[in-house]
């Protein structure tokens, strides 16, 4: 069994983290944490742009932001793994479901201050999973489950 | 059928013959030709060039010669044939009333005996007409289509550039006074100085960026600071105001702010109290060289100050106003420094310093000795009136030959819709200079500010600097220079080019007060979010408008001390 935590880091999901972190020890599945770095922000500006420069750049801040989070998960015992990609978000989900056969992806709910999704991503994510994957989704906020919808797919 | 019937009005308008001052019959003045001099100059006493000057005898109207005044409003016409009677001087220039001048008989005299007659100095009033709301109108849509970011820059001034020239050319033939301005005309604007400075620059940070030094610097600052978050926030402020002033506050951003973000999680620390004040120094920072800012680059090509001008009349005021902005956010984010650090485990601590390695020793090296050379060339280069865009170009070019990175992605590098955006910008600007916008707003802030230099450089850095927080401040700074060349020359003391450096704290200063108020602003903002850290409006708004308002002020002591008081 394992859980998929998508995530970007940042203070406001510190509890989110640690919620994950305490279901896969009770449950004694396998963490695999999720950053997915998306340049699309640099549309809004007009100024040129490294872009292979950028993406590397996100990639080493989205690997500290997981290896914060993942020494706290392995120190609690968790083996976990930190996968780092770019672009698509619900894109980047469906691979990592597929290649870790993923059973429970937890994401921050949308509207939280660091939720990776808005709650329009959220909708088309869930759908999205519903109809291509087994797995369910659980909505974590402020530390506590917020809701969690069953597989269909 | 309406519309087939409007396509072929216009259709039949693009083929009718255009009316230009640029094809009047041209007299070349020949060593036996009896010549008449003057100079055409607006209400403001600015020379007019491009206006048609027509002899004609009197009383018949018999046509004697034609001319048209230059850049510096000079003209000299020729006739070919010895004058008889009086004559007549026409002048004819659009956006300005037509005037004429009878040259008497005792002067026709002197034409006659001398060859040459010195008219003096015609002054023609300006003409409120069809163009001049067209290119107002058209000038002011551009604005708030960037400033709304309904559109992309460039984008947007390209369609204001388009718009110019629907109204020149086909209305234009329906009707004259919708005339703005002839291409040829229209391409006097554009300030090939800046194009070719920006795009060497832009070469030379593109190669610059990628050898790592950023990340490195900011470790090291992280290392000296022993893990006092508030020594850190100082140096980390005082290396983003260097890197912005010799390379651009865009890139230094987009490339200190990922480092920046993992060190203030290593703090445990907000990081947000790291990159606010970070971005706020990297727009005061690049006040204080010629190519720290764009609007820098424009204010120096157009005002002729060079690389030292910039260093020697503003640094002292950016430090200043560092000073200032350092003291705000040490009060605004105190809670923050009191935060004790955790401490990162060796593990993190060395992905950290992985993360901050410099990845192209060999090219860090020989890049920073040639952007060095730039620079010295850029001092230099002033003495022999060198113009700063050739160091640029020669330095992005040694960096192209000696390093060899791939050119396609070197091309790339340069970005073109900029480059594109500062063309059509040129001449949306040139437009309202052209019907004469801009003199009434110069006329405006002369009213207002008389003949007082004091009043002149408050004015001046805190409206634009005010006006810079919603506006988008290249426009912005392009279409008040025309505005502070007049200012400059008609207030006393205004010679010291005292204005153009007010207009430079004030343009890049007042980025600061708003989230969208700097691209600098906006890149950061993209990556902080991507971290789960997004800045808010309001959070941006409560530090950024108290900090302009200090760095403002900071600026205005500062050129009030140089060129006032001492």
């Amino acid at each position: 069994m394992t859980i998929l935590y998508a995530t970007r880091g940042g203070e406001a999901a510190r509890a989110n983290q640690d919620y994950v972190i305490e279901l896969a020890m009770q449950q004694g599945e396998e963490l695999v944490l999720l950053y997915v770095a998306n340049v699309r922000f640099l549309n809004r500006t007009a100024s040129p742009t490294p872009l292979d420069l950028i993406e590397e750049e996100l990639e080493e801040l989205g690997a500290f932001l997981l290896a914060m989070v993942q020494e706290r998960s392995e120190a609690q015992g968790v083996k976990t793994t930190s996968l780092i990609r770019q672009g698509s978000f619900p894109a980047a989900l469906l691979d990592v479901i597929e290649d870790y056969s993923i059973d429970t992806v937890v994401l921050g709910s949308p509207g939280e201050e660091s939720a990776v999704t808005s709650p329009e991503l959220m909708n088309h994510v869930i759908r999205l999973l519903q109809a291509e994957t087994q797995a369910s989704v659980l909505l974590v906020r402020e530390g506590r489950a917020a809701g969690d919808t069953p597989p269909t797919g | 059928v309406p519309v087939f019937a409007t396509l072929a009005a216009m259709l039949l308008a693009l083929m009718a013959p255009v009316s230009r001052p640029a094809d009047a019959k041209q007299s070349e003045a020949q060593f036996d030709d009896y010549v008449i001099t003057g100079r055409l100059v607006d209400n403001q006493g600015q020379p007019i060039p491009s206006g048609t000057i027509s002899a004609h005898t009197t009383p018949d109207g018999g046509l004697l010669g034609e001319a048209e005044s230059r850049e510096d409003g000079y003209w000299t016409l020729a006739i070919h044939e010895a004058p008889q009677g009086a004559i007549t001087i026409s002048v004819e220039k659009p956006h300005f009333e037509a005037a004429a001048r009878s040259i008497p008989s005792q002067g026709v005299r002197q034409l006659a005996e001398n060859r040459i007659y010195r008219l003096g100095v015609l002054q023609l009033e300006r003409r409120v007409g069809a163009g001049f709301w067209m290119a107002t109108a058209i000038f002011i849509t551009v604005l708030a289509l960037i400033a709304f970011e309904r559109m992309h820059s460039t984008t947007a001034a390209l369609a204001g550039l388009s718009a110019i020239f629907v109204s020149t050319f086909v209305l234009g033939n329906l009707n004259a006074d919708f005339h703005i301005f002839d291409f040829e005309r229209a391409l006097t604007f554009i300030n090939w100085e800046v194009i070719f400075l920006v795009m060497g620059m832009m070469i030379i940070v593109a190669i610059i960026e990628e050898t790592g030094i950023f990340k490195w610097t900011a470790f090291q600052a992280y290392r000296l600071s022993g893990g006092r978050s508030w020594l850190l926030v100082l140096i980390l402020i005082a290396i983003t105001a260097v890197a912005s002033a010799l390379l651009d506050n865009f890139t230094t951003m987009l490339l200190m702010t990922p480092i920046s973000l993992q060190i203030g999680l290593a703090l445990g620390i907000n990081p947000l109290a790291l990159i606010i004040p970070e971005v706020m120094a990297s727009n005061v920072g690049g006040i204080s060289t010629l190519i720290g800012t764009p609007t820098n680059i424009l204010i120096g090509a157009y005002a002729d100050i060079g690389f030292s001008g910039f260093l020697l009349n503003q640094t002292i005021g950016v430090l200043l106003a560092l000073l200032l902005l350092s003291l705000f956010v040490l009060f605004y984010f105190r809670a923050e420094w009191a935060k004790q650090s955790p401490g990162l485990s060796p593990k993190l601590y060395q992905a950290l310093r992985d993360n901050a390695r410099i990845e192209e020793p060999g090219a860090l090296w020989k890049s920073g000795l040639v952007f060095f050379l730039v620079l010295v060339g850029f001092v230099i280069g002033e003495r022999f009136h060198v113009p700063p865009a050739v160091p640029a170009l020669l330095g992005a070019t040694a960096l192209l030959v000696w390093l060899k990175p791939d050119v396609h992605h070197m091309i790339q590098a340069v970005d073109w819709t900029t480059l594109v955006f500062f063309i059509a910008l040129f001449i949306v600007v040139g437009a309202v200079q052209e019907v004469g916008l801009i003199s009434l707003i110069a006329d405006g802030i002369s009213g207002l500010v008389g003949e007082s230099l004091i009043l002149a450089i408050f004015v001046i850095v805190f409206g634009v600097g005010t006006l810079s927080v919603a506006i988008a401040n290249i426009p912005l700074a392009a279409s008040m220079l025309p505005v502070i060349e007049f200012l400059s020359g008609s207030i006393p003391g205004g010679s010291s080019k005292v204005l153009y450096y007010a207009l430079s704290m004030g343009a890049a200063m007042g980025g600061n007060g708003m989230l969208v108020g700097a691209e600098a602003n906006l890149v950061t903002a993209g990556i902080t979010e991507q971290a789960g850290m997004p800045i808010s409006f309001t959070e941006f708004l409560k530090i950024g408008l108290p900090v302009t308002y200090l760095t403002l002020s900071a600026g205005f002591l500062w050129l009030l001390l140089r060129f006032v008081l001492l």
